[in-house]
């Protein structure tokens, strides 16, 4: 099926629609079964893979089916820890990019944290994109990237980058004056319509309630309006996608006055509703709370006498089990990314890169300097957790 | 508990028999469902494995059974292991699959990965015996649309 309005920037050309399934796909009187095939494929990079294509026409269809896209992904995204792995590989994901010139997207890096960690020359290559123009990260998942550009402080344009593949597509336009409104933008999977998608939060510019929620698919590359929503919900801050839904601290320290707690709303099918912080968060008055990507869970920071603490949800929806994953010194570091088994990685104010684990004995912390190796002025950058993906290569008919 | 070891009979494909302990067999999920559903009569025909390749199997699962052996030793014994020549690694990951050992496939299929990555697609159908069915014109226009991928 072909995508019609989602535009490709740099390639013209479209694709051939995947819609093979790997079962029907001919046989190579090759010496291996066209499923361990895709079993080898499924570990190598993408630029490898886009190599592959052109191997023989099993191989670039079953590069290009929707199955093989997820089987790719989910070996990119499962390494569990940051820097364990013995062998570097760069489809460890674990990489992180670098924004350069305050937050516009100017220059983009990925390097791998095992390689800086372990004083090797990173291995993976930097050059991705050059823009040439300045676009702002709205968001990141699975190695995709939101990016947004305004022109002449009136027009805004979304983008969707996807490093891995060097593409970047043009959305379509969800109907919004910038001049009259202010945003607050959320991107992530929403596994139960196995589609991708941007929650745009539109708020009055005096108010900030909220006038209405837009949000687009990837799947249908349209958007829809949601008119049906708390009256009391005010622009988030900052937000976080986990598990399918979009999360914002609310009350408390943000403005709302009594307890803070963390509000959700599902894109899928356009609720909304609460999750409690803590149990018995100590002193709520005094906490500034946070929110952190996370793998998979949801994980917040509270800012509490010049400390950090980094709290992980690890049973969704069970205020029980929110778990503290480490503590540190807040004046200094923040929290940018929380690996499946609670690794966390920090960015300082001087803009360096830690990694941080509890230690097994839970008494004690070790901190890792990661940054030594990087060349690269530190001054300005965003990092993010970074997956080698196909995703989005054939736009919508990907999914 | 060694007066209940058991010992099973395998029998490839060009008729050689192994006889292997039981507890080292099942790491073949394949062998092991065998064994659970009772099925097991005096020998276990291997029909897809040849004995060559069985030897190097049984090979890997020894030494992954052995006690007491440390993590390093068993690093180093699969680097060595995987140094083959692509026929054999084929014929191993195929053995592998067929006997279920999720394990060993992993690290053979890593392997192949691992050689792969730097090669051309000419190298590549050279090695897993592809026919390139790409028409010059076709061939062409699959490398541009990526040419960043190639240089």
């Amino acid at each position: 099926m072909e995508s019609p309005s989602a535009t490709p920037l740099q390639t013209s050309k479209r694709r051939a629609a995947a819609t093979t399934s790997i079962a029907g796909l001919n046989h190579d009187d090759s010496v291996l079964p066209i499923e361990l095939i895709f079993e080898i494929l499924s570990r190598l990079p993408v630029k490898s893979l886009l190599k592959m294509r052109s191997v023989s026409k099993s191989w670039n269809s079953l590069i290009s089916t929707p199955q093989f896209f997820k089987a790719h992904l989910k070996l990119s995204a499962n390494n569990r820890g940051f820097a364990r792995r013995r062998v570097p590989s760069i489809r460890s994901g674990n990489h992180i990019h670098k924004v350069g010139d305050m937050g516009k997207l100017e220059n983009i890096h990925t390097f791998s944290l095992y390689t800086t960690l372990y004083g090797e020359r990173p291995c993976f290559p930097v050059e991705v994109n050059n823009f040439g123009v300045k676009f702002e990260v709205l968001g990141w998942c699975d190695g995709l990237y939101v990016l947004l550009k305004i022109y002449c402080a009136k027009i805004e344009v979304l983008f969707l980058w996807n490093p891995s593949i060097r593409e970047l597509y043009k959305l379509p336009h969800s109907g919004i004056d910038v001049r009259k409104y202010r945003f607050a933008y959320g991107f992530g999977y929403v596994e139960c319509q196995n589609d991708y998608q941007i929650v745009e939060i539109v708020a009055s510019k005096c108010s900030y309630l909220i006038a209405h929620i837009n949000v687009y698919s990837l799947r249908s590359n349209s958007w829809k309006t949601i008119q049906e929503f708390p009256s009391t919900i005010s622009l988030p801050k900052s937000v976080q996608f986990v598990k399918g839904k979009l999360h914002w601290i609310t009350g408390g320290s943000d403005g709302g006055g009594g307890d803070s707690y963390v509000t959700w709303f599902n894109p899928g099918d356009a609720t909304f509703g609460n999750v409690a912080i803590l149990p018995n968060p100590p002193n709520s008055d005094v906490m500034d709370w946070g929110l952190v990507s996370s793998s998979d869970n949801l994980c917040i920071t509270c800012d509490y006498k010049h400390r950090m603490y980094v709290w992980i949800m690890k049973e969704y929806g069970i205020a029980e089990s929110w778990t503290m994953v480490g503590s540190m010194p807040s004046s200094m570091i923040r929290p940018i990314y929380i690996s499946r088994n609670d690794e966390i990685l920090l960015q300082d104010f001087s803009d360096l890169v830690w990694w941080y684990v509890s230690r097994d004995d839970g008494t004690g912390l070790v901190w890792w300097y990661v940054s030594r190796q990087d060349s690269i002025s530190h001054k300005g950058y965003e990092l993010s957790h970074y997956v080698d993906t196909l995703i989005g290569w054939m736009l919508s008919s990907a999914l | 508990m060694s007066s209940s070891t058991k010992f099973l009979t395998l029998k490839t494909c060009d008729d050689k028999k192994f006889v292997l302990d039981e507890a080292i067999a099942v790491r073949s999920q394949t062998i092991k469902n065998m064994v659970e559903d009772d099925c097991v009569s005096n020998v276990i025909p291997l029909p897809n494995v040849d004995s060559k390749t069985m030897t190097k199997v049984i090979e890997y699962w020894k030494k992954h059974s052995e006690e007491g052996i440390s993590k390093d030793m068993l690093m180093d014994f699969d680097k060595a292991f995987v140094k083959v020549h692509h026929s054999i690694l084929h014929a191993l990951i195929l053995a592998a699959n067929f006997l279920n050992d999720k394990e060993m496939l992993d690290m053979m299929c890593q392997e192949v990965v691992d050689r792969i990555k730097g090669k051309t697609p000419e190298e590549i159908r050279k090695e897993f015996d592809i026919k390139n069915d790409f028409t010059p014109e076709e061939e062409e226009e699959i490398r541009k649309e990526n040419a960043w991928a190639f240089e």
